[in-house]
């Protein structure tokens, strides 16, 4: 269903279908949906009713912390920089395939609009009984993903060392105004709403290996002395590239990650069985303190983790860490590129596999 | 000595080609409205380069997604895979794996991929070393590696020799964004000998990016090359020897939407004069399609502008 076009019978038959599965109440929804025409306010109430079926769907599925799956932001990006001063769109640029973002550039000093995700959090309280678990978007990731017509706007001599040492404080200077003007007052007006546990987003982190230190700077300048629980969030990554400056990080009690993109399909937990959890030894070689959000399966295909090999990769990441109290079996990142039927298939999976691995150890 | 533009690379596509791709692969438009999209993208990117002035014209590999996709695509033997991030951008390619022990190149597949362009046609191909760099091997050691994708580019080289391109132009990053060893730079010059062979009036050039030339210079074969492409946002002209062949100069950046000023671009290119004994070309330093298709429209504009004046600079 495209935008302003009504919704068809398939459209109400998925959202009576899908109301029935996980136990929501989908007679106003529908009553809505058969409208001939909407007003502002039945659109608005359609999107809450969008959040209420993305968290009914993970508790369906038997996961423990919740959130709605981000269904009232447009993308991780795009809504907080709508939301921000200094900022102006200029198109849309390939993420990967035929997958693009709207990008934009900053063109002024980036300051807050309004709190991005305060009425989200609202909105969830009243949906659930779990705990929730807020994403934000990163300042790192932020200003990497935005184009600088700002900070680099006065730097001239093309090439020279001069250049680019001046880009590299532009670079510094973006970043940390991020830090300081749009997540940290956005963090702080979550915190005061009564957020418990905010995760820091940002897939950008280990872009660039030389600013690693930037990431951190601004993750901590983000957090300083806010009190919560805060846990960052980073995929399609080289991981190694985090250290050892990872250790730097304050105030994070979470690390979430992806593996399932790049391990085997097979089951097994013997040493060398998955190659792509191997990377947690790092984390247990320079001692970096905190759980694991591990990412048992992959977004980016349709095919389907079974519980065992979902087991499997708990179980190996448990004995590599030495403490499976240090997991949490999460997706390796957002679900969007997946129909609803394959995530909550690999949501169900999930929990199936946490069960099966809680009897193993 | 003359001054020539180009772009170069992958071009982004129009937000129309954009949705209907999106909606393609969800099943909501049909393949024909798709095809009708992109020749339109095509019509108006060729359209864009001839009115900016400039002298070889790529059809922007509007259907690539991503510099390998199309060869793999192209090649039994080759899958995509793992979704990996290029290099330090927020895009990501789909890195190519050897499933076979033998590749096969099909010159038919290959030729979808590549619409033909009325005037002087330029193709940019991914460079072998780079590809095979960016492999998931499995088993296979980078030398045998490199030699069956070396074997690849070179059919794949020949096929467009024949259909009577002008210019063929391999991307080399990898070279320059890492620091390589003495070994690499040598299998890359080999790689490159053997797939260039004996140019039949094909020019051929190599466009390095994302890390500074200078320090790889002296050990290129410059012999196997009609034109030296650099990216001066990563490269200090000072720290140049003179080029003994032409040089495009990447001058026009792919990866910032800051709209470049050409007074100070024509400045600037024309004090690269001095540093080749051939002619000059001014271009993109990478790839356009990390801009919005507004923004690189823009810049091939900016690309017209600059080379018009340096063309007039010159003649009077």
């Amino acid at each position: 269903m495209g935008a302003n076009k009504p919704f068809t019978s398939a459209d109400i038959e998925e959202a009576i279908s899908w109301g029935k599965l996980i136990g929501v109440n989908y007679e106003p929804l529908v009553k809505l949906l058969r409208k001939k025409s909407l007003t502002a306010s039945d659109k608005s109430e359609i999107r809450k009713y969008s959040s209420v079926y993305a968290v009914k769907m993970l508790e369906k599925a038997g996961i423990d912390v919740v959130y709605d799956g981000e269904q009232q932001r447009s993308e991780m990006y795009q809504y907080a920089v709508n939301l921000s001063e200094g900022f102006v769109f200029r198109g849309l640029v390939r993420s990967f395939d035929n997958k693009y973002y709207q990008k934009a550039a900053c063109v002024g000093k980036p300051r807050i609009k309004k709190p991005w995700h305060t009425d989200e959090l609202g909105l969830l309280e009243g949906i659930t009984d779990h705990e929730i678990k807020i994403p934000i978007t990163g300042a790192y990731t932020i200003a990497a993903w935005s184009f600088d017509e700002y900070y680099q706007k006065k730097i001239k001599g093309l090439g020279s060392p001069s250049a680019l040492s001046n880009i590299a404080k532009a670079r510094r200077q973006f970043v940390l105004d991020v830090a300081r003007n749009l997540l940290r007052p956005n963090i702080k007006a979550l915190l005061d709403r009564g957020a418990t546990w905010i995760q820091i987003d940002e897939p950008a982190a280990t872009t660039i290996p030389s600013e690693v230190p930037l990431f951190v700077e601004s993750f901590n300048e983000s957090v300083k002395g806010l009190k919560g629980k805060f846990s960052v969030h980073i995929c399609f990554s080289d991981y190694r590239l985090l250290f050892p400056h990872i250790k730097n990080l304050e105030n994070c009690s979470q690390y979430a990650l992806e593996f399932s993109n790049r391990d085997s399909k097979k089951l097994g937990t013997r040493e060398g069985d998955r190659p792509g959890y191997e990377i947690l030894k790092w984390f247990k070689k320079y001692k970096v303190p905190g759980a694991f959000g591990l990412g048992v399966t992959d977004i980016h295909t349709d095919f389907l983790e079974s519980p065992e090999l979902i087991r499997d990769r708990i179980l190996y990441s448990a004995k590599i860490l030495g403490d499976p109290n240090l997991i949490n079996p999460t997706p390796d990142c957002g679900l969007r590129t997946r129909t609803w039927e394959v995530a909550y298939k690999k949501l169900l999976n999930t929990s199936k596999g946490s069960r099966l691995a809680e009897k193993s150890l | 000595m003359k001054i020539y533009s180009y772009i170069h690379g992958i071009y982004p596509r129009s937000s129309d080609l954009v949705h209907i791709t999106r909606d393609l692969d969800r099943g909501r438009a049909k393949v024909s409205e798709y095809e009708k999209t992109l020749k339109r993208d095509y019509e108006k990117l060729i359209k864009a380069q001839k009115n900016a002035g400039l002298d070889f014209i790529e059809s922007g590999n509007l259907s690539w997604q991503d510099i390998f996709r199309p060869i793999t695509q192209s090649t039994d033997g080759l899958e995509s895979e793992v979704i990996t991030r290029w290099f330090d951008n927020n895009t990501f390619f789909r890195q190519p794996r050897i499933t076979k022990n033998k590749l096969k190149f099909d010159e038919k597949k290959f030729a979808k991929f590549l619409p033909r362009v009325s005037g002087k046609q330029k193709v940019s191909l991914p460079s072998a070393f780079t590809f095979a760099k960016s492999l998931g091997r499995g088993g296979w050691s980078f030398d045998k590696a490199l030699g069956e994708i070396t074997e690849i580019l070179g059919k794949v080289y020949n096929y467009l020799e024949e259909r009577g391109v002008s210019f063929i132009q391999f991307n080399e990053p990898y070279l320059v964004y890492y620091e390589p060893s003495a070994k690499d730079i040598e299998q890359f010059n080999k790689s490159v000998r053997k797939i260039v062979g004996k140019k039949n009036g094909v020019k051929t050039g190599v466009q390095f990016y994302f890390g500074d030339v200078s320090k790889i210079i002296k050990k290129i074969d410059l012999e196997n090359f009609d034109v030296l492409g650099i990216d001066f946002y990563k490269t200090n002209p000072k720290s140049l020897p003179k080029i003994s062949i032409d040089l495009a100069a990447g001058i026009v950046e792919g990866r910032n939407s800051l709209i470049e000023d050409p007074k100070s671009l024509e400045k600037f290119a024309s004090s690269l004069i001095s540093k080749t004994e051939g002619d000059l070309y001014i271009t993109n330093n990478s790839d356009l399609e990390l801009l919005p298709e507004t923004v690189a429209a823009k810049k091939i504009e900016i690309l017209g502008k600059v080379q018009a004046a340096l063309f007039k600079k010159s003649a009077a």
